[in-house]
């Protein structure tokens, strides 16, 4: 009997214990275990107010100046005018080669969708942030727009490179998320575009921060507006891709006319409008200090400067659409030192043979004594640094563009260039000679709209423009002159066309095919003015895709290898995989 | 004399235990004679015996004979004894101080004749301490190692980790390097985690003790041990649990090793004080090429790179015209590096310890010094250690314990391992022998000032020990208070509040002169300079109620029910500096401020841990274990898979079970039988591991700089399903002693699965992660392992113990994803593989050199160059060995090379005791481990201008040479140097790992109770083919870096004397 009573007390203990132990469970264990992190910010404590939605935006930038070496890896070694330097590894001379491993990290697309997911968090929590009014309208749109272009212009970039891809808009929260297939619906390159102009399109915000905005000022010595994407360049871009000739005009037309506003003066006339200034500091023409000497040519100034000049100069501003900062005060360091540079760099890259070439085959325009049978940008896009050619645009604020020294070997500062003005201006006159303007597109390449429109007297009330036609066709480009009547000074009369600040001669177009023509030109124009800044690859899988001929880029590409001494072999290969239209990099999942 | 003695103590020990438990006997007496008549008409049931003493056969006097509480007598001078018992079927205990305890199965005798054996310290009779008790191995169900210290007197420069080697079977205790108390890894049936922490839980006196080491050093290499901060002499009993340790929950599955810190054991003061010193002596040199070996070397090295014969000739170390160069002296030197940076050394110890009390407190006070000098010229250790241990009895029912513990270390510390810059031990190894340490005019006079960089850029390593400097300073405060209260007379109430708090302060300074300059991505780091601070704070509860009862004297009930809780912080915070104006300037705010950089981190974590347990014992022959526990810990993702959930939180559950059954106990064992004992024992238990990172169940934003502005991203995905690890134990185990006790011995069979257990799973690109931490990954552990214990010889003046420890452990790797993965570390690669053991080594394997390049070519063998293209190996290239016969040498032809696990491992003891001397030897075994000897990879890769090995003299030089060695050849273009068995060794070893020669002094005076003298040699001798400095040695505590000798200061072998006094 006393045994089982003793049994059953120690139960009835038991029992009580085990129901006092639940009861301390069952309150308060919550908080005990809800540990937010010190030295990182817990979700709960981020995007509680503008501060943060700003340094969402910051932090996204930081992290897209990661992709900077990528991108003009695989937007440049993949064309025709960069080449593999005899440093190059077996994954760069891939790139060039188009026999890309699924391994080579060049190729990986993660990094991309790594900004991407960045970007999607950003997008969906700034949406809540706007629905609980920890935002107001205005700053959302602002900051909702740029993050949403910022993320269209990775998907183009996405869609350029790996064709079919997984068209990623969810934030994923977890790692069942992560696993879950469903999360990555692969969509083809067409109906990307579709999708991208579909979202880029919506954004309710398409113009830059203005001033006033926390996100345009001036830190550590750096006006910050440029750091931000331009909206409607991505529209542009994404309509031109996508062969709506029309809307793609009409956003880089915008674009165009941004200094179009205020007080008439030299940022009116020439801001994004390739004009004049009679400064060279701030128009960027191609001269020569004694007329005709080509040993004369100004390098201190002018063209090559726009690559050296500081952020918020005027010179830099008129020219620059979209650039980046790379500081060597601070992190990131500068790749692009390492990838161009022999001097403290790798120097795993340079300048194809192809390109000189081209340059080489321009014609500058007569003066007296005679023109000058080059295009002098190629002199100062490319410099020989010990013999070898060296790809100069990214160095300029590193090595000294005369001694071709560091000031300071350790301190690689430079710079990222994503857009300027005659990126803009070709485009748009792709857009115009599809759309069959192919006179305009003609001028702005040339010698202007002016050029193009010549005044046949002192009577200039119908000519220098465009006005008859539909916008954003119709420029005006009006100037009477000094003493002409009446007296014009119209928005566009400084624009004197990209070849013509070149110095160089107009490009014959046959009156038998002005459209193929002027595209043609159109593209090589970008090869000799842009050359490096990330934008041939997609140039020319752009007309070979409108075209439907590969042969458009097989073959530069094929005679970029051959140039440069890969086996005829290889550069047959290239040539046949991307007639076949194997265009795209494996996509490695 | 010794008789008269010994009959005093018996009889205050017996008083003692009257004191103790004459209350409940006699409170048991009274109700048992109320309620139940039979029992005591039983107990008038008489067993008589007679004692003696099994070495002398005469009898014994004076030793405790017990029947559980009830019943107790002494022996008599003729050694006999007579005792009232209910039943002939029960239990006797035999003990006596110096005697090893005995338990006597009746089996229905009444009459006995017993021998008792004096004490060895092994039998199934010891005492194991556990967490809540001290109780009898032999009752144990679990498997368990006890140790009992007693106060470690003869080796007070090892810290308890170190201990711990070659004491508890299948416990593997490999020290991490020969640096002043960096102590060992510790790994209990192998490796449970691949990514978790695989150190067994300690336990100090009731409360969990850390012995992480948060964040790293700012000298590399090192390691901060917070073991090192119980001080070992303290130490009164380990006991290691290695199965069945649920009770710890999601923090057991490593198993747990208690320890427990000395206290007074009786009122009368006693005073013990004990003085050491120790000899160093400097590790055994390896062989490198000496000056004239070295210039040939460096000639070829130079060709090899491209440089023309003329334009070596013109270099100042082959000018042989001290006329002519300038420099003949600086560079015409044959120079012994190592003699620079090794030394052989001296230690220092005292320490001096107090108990004593009355029948209100008792105490145990310890104060300690020590001394300590490493055989790397400038590492040294100074350490003070204080412990007070106390108990009090407040009232009959309230008794508390105080444990309160600081020790503080200074220490002078280098960097250690791999490190061609700042690591002394490695640039006196790589360093030129052609040059010298000081500086050296063109008249050959030696400058007093040490030299600079040389014309390599390598440092001077006399400048690393001189004139570098690196300190830490570190302290833990450790302490606790528990409060017991007796509710009833079965049932107890108690409450353990406890704190540690630990702080480890680092200066470093590297001057600008001697020490090659570093790179920072904007501008070069002449000097370096840097301070961290890192602490640790921990709050600890236990409370739980406890309830002990035997019924019927058969029944013995105990049960358990309690809550653990930790909050723990740990925040590190470092800044560098660089480029100090001068060398004098050595503080980190003397460096250029542009510069300067400042980290660090912060981790909080919190546990809670409500455990129940009942153990059930019938007549001391069957037993049952059940415990239960159930965890929360704030680093378990709210979506865990498994376990609990309750209120949104996820909670571990972990149970096990044991069964323990002694056979010998039986009757029907039968009462001739020599075996004294003979028992079954099982367990199933389930535990966790809940080292998966503090935060990684949470979404967090981590800063993102662009130019000076600080933005914030998202520092990953997070997994909110993130769990505890999960280890499944199953041990099955038999425990035998015979020949009186004489031989004990243990053999253990068992199973441990780690499911759950964390992975990296790769996902998809479009995610834009590499990959997630998951539980989804599998592991098992299974062995065998054998214990066995004897007393050789006992004769009166002649006494000889020999011990042996076995254990084999097979890992085998279960689940992970793609069922492979490869891990680079340390230079070596390592396969994860299902159905493999975890950490093979995985590279290439060789067939010798190629000894003509015609041989070569026609080999076919082709290996790829950086650009893509594809060479043919030449002569004296390695031959390696084409796997998959493409003829191409790529990561296809990798195969396993072996793993750093040994087969098996142990240790053999002897202990022969001759009058007053005893001779204490310990050897250490590990059988079958493979090492990566990325030390001589460095030393062997003939690829540069350092100095390389002796070996590298037998370098193939000529067509058609036949030799091992390949050729020199700068940058390694062919990748002779690929990871493969080039440098792979055997591991194995056996180790004289301590001698102790211990003499009593004989003393007439009365004032001093006792004096010991004691020899102590450690490491004295080591049989193995390793090639490196030692084959022991720990470049990290994770998996994956076992058995990677990654050049850490080498072990060294050491002789300590010392003197115990007793007062």
């Amino acid at each position: 009997m006393k045994r089982k009573r003793d049994i059953m007390k120690i139960c009835r203990m038991e029992t009580a214990l085990l129901l006092l132990v639940a009861a301390v469970f069952s309150t308060g264990c919550q908080k005990i275990f809800d540990i937010k992190p010190k030295d990182t910010l817990d979700q709960s404590q981020m995007y509680q107010n503008v501060y943060d939605a700003d340094a969402a935006v910051l932090g996204i930038y930081g992290k897209f100046m990661g992709l900077a070496d990528r991108y003009i890896i695989l937007n440049e070694l993949r064309g025709d005018l960069l080449d593999c330097t005899q440093n190059a590894d077996e994954n760069l001379r891939q790139i060039s080669t188009h026999a890309v491993g699924v391994d080579n990290p060049y190729a990986s697309p993660k990094p991309f969708y790594e900004l991407i997911l960045n970007c999607n968090d950003v997008l969906e929590n700034f949406k809540k942030m706007k629905v609980q009014n920890k935002m107001t309208e205005l700053e959302f749109n602002q900051r909702y727009s740029d993050i949403g272009a910022l993320r269209s212009f990775i998907y183009l970039q996405l869609g350029i490179h790996f064709g079919k891809v997984p068209y990623v808009t969810s934030s994923i929260k977890n790692v069942d998320e992560v696993k879950n297939p469903d999360t990555y619906p692969v969509i083809g390159f067409d109906a990307l575009l579709d999708s991208l102009i579909a979202f880029t399109e919506k954004l309710p915000y398409k113009d830059l921060y203005p001033a006033g905005s926390n996100l345009n000022i001036t830190v550590d010595g750096y006006q910050t507006q440029k750091f931000f994407v331009n909206k409607k360049v991505i529209l542009g871009d994404l309509y031109l891709w996508k062969g709506n000739y029309q809307s793609a005009a009409v956003n880089y037309r915008e674009v165009m006319e941004t200094g179009t506003q205020g007080v008439a003066g030299g940022q009116y006339y020439s801001l994004y409008k390739v004009g004049w200034d009679s400064n060279g500091d701030v128009d960027h023409y191609i001269s020569y200090s004694r007329a005709g000497d080509a040993s004369t040519l100004v390098q201190n100034t002018q063209w090559r400067i726009m690559f050296e000049q500081p952020f918020g100069s005027s010179g830099f501003d008129r020219e620059w659409v979209w650039v980046l900062p790379f500081d060597s005060k601070f992190n990131p360091e500068n790749p692009l030192i390492r990838l161009f540079s022999p001097v403290g760099g790798s120097y795993t890259v340079r300048p194809s043979q192809l390109v000189t070439d081209m340059w080489n085959a321009e014609t500058q325009k007569p003066a007296q004594g005679g023109s000058i049978p080059y295009d002098a940008r190629g002199l100062l896009s490319t410099k020989q640094i010990g013999g070898q050619p060296v790809v100069m645009k990214y160095l300029y604020n590193y090595l000294n563009y005369s001694s071709l020294l560091p000031v300071n070997p350790l301190a690689k500062t430079g710079k990222w260039f994503l857009f300027r003005q005659t990126h803009l201006h070709m485009r748009f006159s792709e857009a115009a000679n599809r759309s069959r303007k192919h006179k305009l597109a003609w001028g702005l390449l040339n010698s202007g709209i002016a050029g193009a429109f010549p005044a046949p007297g002192s009577d200039v009330t119908n000519f220098h423009n465009t006005l008859n036609e539909p916008y954003p066709f119709n420029f005006d480009a009006r100037n009477s002159g000094s003493t002409g009547v009446p007296y014009y000074r119209a928005d566009w009369y400084r624009n004197i066309g990209i070849r013509s600040r070149a110095n160089l001669v107009d490009l014959a177009i046959p009156a038998s095919d002005s459209l193929l023509s002027i595209e043609n030109g159109l593209i090589k124009e970008t090869a000799l003015e842009n050359a490096f800044e990330g934008t041939r690859w997609p140039d020319l899988l752009r007309i070979a895709i409108r075209r439907n001929d590969p042969s458009f880029v097989a073959d530069k590409v094929y005679n970029k290898l051959i140039k440069s001494g890969v086996s005829a072999g290889a550069a047959s290969t290239a040539r046949a995989k991307l007639l076949a239209r194997d265009w795209y990099l494996p996509f490695k999942w | 004399m010794i008789h008269s003695n010994l009959k005093h103590i018996s009889k205050a020990s017996v008083l003692l235990l009257f004191v103790l438990v004459g209350e409940t006997t006699l409170a048991q007496k009274k109700q048992i004679v109320k309620q139940k008549p039979s029992v005591v008409a039983a107990q008038r049931m008489t067993v008589t015996g007679v004692v003696n003493d099994h070495s002398t056969g005469k009898p014994l006097a004076g030793i405790t004979v017990s029947y559980a509480d009830i019943a107790a007598d002494l022996t008599d001078e003729k050694g006999i004894f007579s005792i009232k018992v209910p039943s002939l079927d029960v239990e006797l205990h035999l003990k006596a101080e110096g005697f090893e305890p005995r338990q006597v199965s009746l089996k229905g005798r009444s009459e006995l004749s017993i021998s008792m054996l004096t004490e060895t310290g092994k039998s199934f009779q010891q005492n194991a301490v556990l967490h809540h008790e001290s109780k009898p191995m032999r009752k144990n169900t679990a498997s368990i190692g006890s140790i009992g210290f007693n106060g470690n007197w003869n080796r007070p420069f090892e810290s308890i980790d170190e201990l711990l080697q070659g004491q508890v079977t299948g416990l593997q205790s490999i020290r991490r390097s020969g640096a002043t108390s960096k102590g060992a890894n510790l790994l209990l049936r192998g490796q449970n985690s691949l990514y978790g922490s695989n150190m067994p839980l300690v336990i100090v006196d009731g409360m969990i003790f850390d012995p992480s080491d948060y964040g790293n050093s700012l000298m590399g290499g090192n390691h901060t041990n917070p073991l090192s901060l119980i001080n070992s002499q303290d130490i009164d009993n380990v006991s290691v649990i290695k199965d069945a340790s649920s009770e710890y929950g999601a923090k057991g599955a490593n198993g747990a090793i208690i320890i427990t810190t000395g206290r007074a054991k009786r009122q009368a003061t006693s005073i013990d004080f004990g003085v050491y010193g120790s000899y160093n002596q400097m590790p055994d040199q390896l062989p490198m090429m000496n000056a004239s070996d070295y210039r040939v070397y460096l000639g070829e090295i130079l060709q090899s790179k491209g440089m023309g014969i003329s334009a070596i000739a013109a270099m100042p170390y082959m000018r042989d015209d001290s006329l002519t160069n300038s420099e003949y002296f600086k560079y015409h030197n044959n120079t012994n590096w190592q003699d620079k940076v090794l030394r052989n050394s001296i230690n220092k110890n005292y320490f001096l310890k107090v108990t004593g009390g009355d029948n209100i407190a008792t105490y145990a006070l310890s104060i300690g010094f020590t001394n300590m000098e490493g055989v790397l010229k400038s590492n040294n250790l100074t350490k003070y250690n204080t412990r007070f241990n106390a108990a009090f009895n407040f009232s009959k029912r309230l008794t508390g314990q105080a444990n309160l513990a600081f020790t503080y270390n200074e220490q002078s510390l280098r960097t250690q391992g791999i490190d061609a810059k700042t690591s002394p031990l490695f640039v006196a190894l790589t360093k030129s022998p052609l040059l010298v340490a000081n500086e050296v005019n063109e008249k050959g006079i030696f400058s007093p000032n040490l030299g600079d960089t040389d014309i390599f850029g390598v440092s001077n390593p006399s400048v690393l020990i001189e004139k570098a400097q690196g300190t830490s300073k570190n302290y833990r405060f450790a302490g606790s208070y528990t409060f017991n209260y007796d509710l009833a007379k079965s049932l107890k109430a108690s409450a353990m509040i406890g704190v540690f708090y630990d702080k480890n302060r680092e200066n470093i300074f590297l001057p600008r002169k001697g020490v090659a300059d570093d790179t920072l991505s904007n501008a070069i780091a002449d000097s370096r300079l840097g301070t961290q601070v890192r602490r640790l704070f921990s709050t600890y509860f236990d409370a739980k109620l406890e309830y002990d009862k035997t019924i019927n004297n058969d029944h013995q009930v105990a049960s358990r029910i309690g809550l653990r809780y930790q909050k723990n912080a740990a925040e590190q915070d470092y800044t560098l500096g660089y480029n100090s104006a001068t060398d004098e300037l050595i503080s980190v705010q003397n460096g250029v401020g542009a510069l300067r950089q400042t980290g660090g981190g912060i981790n909080e974590w919190n546990w809670m841990n409500s455990y129940f347990s009942t153990e059930y014992g019938f007549k001391e022959r069957l037993f049952l274990t059940f415990s239960a526990a159930m965890d929360g810990s704030s680093r378990f993702g709210p979506d865990a898979k498994s376990g609990l959930g309750i209120n949104g939180v996820r909670y571990a559950f972990m149970p096990s079970l044991g069964a323990a059954w002694i056979v010998s106990s039986g009757s029907d064992f039968g009462t001739s039988s020599r075996v004294d004992l003979f028992k079954l024992r099982a367990t199933l238990s389930r535990s966790g591991n809940d080292d998966i990172g503090n935060y990684t169940a949470r979404q967090t934003y981590t800063s993102q700089n662009f130019l000076g502005m600080q933005g914030l991203v998202r520092s990953g995905v997070p997994n909110p399903s993130i769990q505890w690890e999960t280890s499944t134990k199953a041990n099955a185990g038999i425990d035998v002693a015979f020949w009186n006790d004489r031989v004990a011995m243990s053999l253990d069979l068992y199973s441990s699965t780690t499911t759950d257990m964390l992975v990296y799973e790769k996902v998809l690109s479009g995610s834009g992660f590499e990959n997630v931490l998951t539980n989804g990954g599998a592991m098992r552990n299974s062995g065998f392992e054998a214990m066995f214990n004897m007393r050789a010889i006992n004769r009166p003046a002649l006494k000889w113990d020999l011990g042996f420890n076995y254990a084999t452990n097979r890992n085998k790797i279960i689940k992970v994803p793609n069922d492979q993965f490869l891990t680079n570390t340390h230079g070596a690669t390592i396969i994860t593989q299902n159905g493999a053991s975890a950490n093979v080594f995985f590279g290439y394997k060789t067939n010798g050199v190629f000894a003509n390049s015609t041989d070569a070519v026609a080999s076919g063998l082709k290996t790829k160059n950086a650009d893509g293209s594809y060479s043919n190996f030449q002569g004296g290239d390695v031959q390696f060995v084409d796997l998959n016969g493409d003829k191409i040498i790529d990561e296809k032809d990798m195969q396993q090379l072996g793993s750093a696990a040994p087969r098996f491992h142990g240790s053999f003891s002897s202990k022969l005791s001759v009058a007053r001397f005893t001779i204490d030897a310990l050897f250490t075994f590990s059988q079958g481990n493979e090492i990566f000897n990325q030390l001589r990879y460095y030393l062997e890769s003939a690829s540069g201008t350092d100095n390389q090995l002796n070996s590298v003299v037998n370098r193939w030089r000529t067509e058609g040479q036949v030799t091992s060695m390949p050729k020199v050849s700068f940058g390694d273009p062919r990748g002779n140097n690929r990871f493969s068995d080039r440098w792979i060794e055997d591991g194995s070893y056996l180790r004289l790992r301590n001698i102790t020669l211990s003499y009593d002094l004989f003393l007439k005076e009365k004032f001093v109770k006792n004096a010991s003298l004691y020899l102590t040699g450690n490491n004295l001798l080591t049989f193995t083919k390793y090639m490196g400095y030692d084959p022991e040695f720990s470049a990290g505590n994770a998996g994956f870096a076992q058995g990677i000798d990654n050049g850490l200061d080498p072990l060294f072998k050491s002789v300590t004397m010392g003197i115990r006094i007793g007062l």
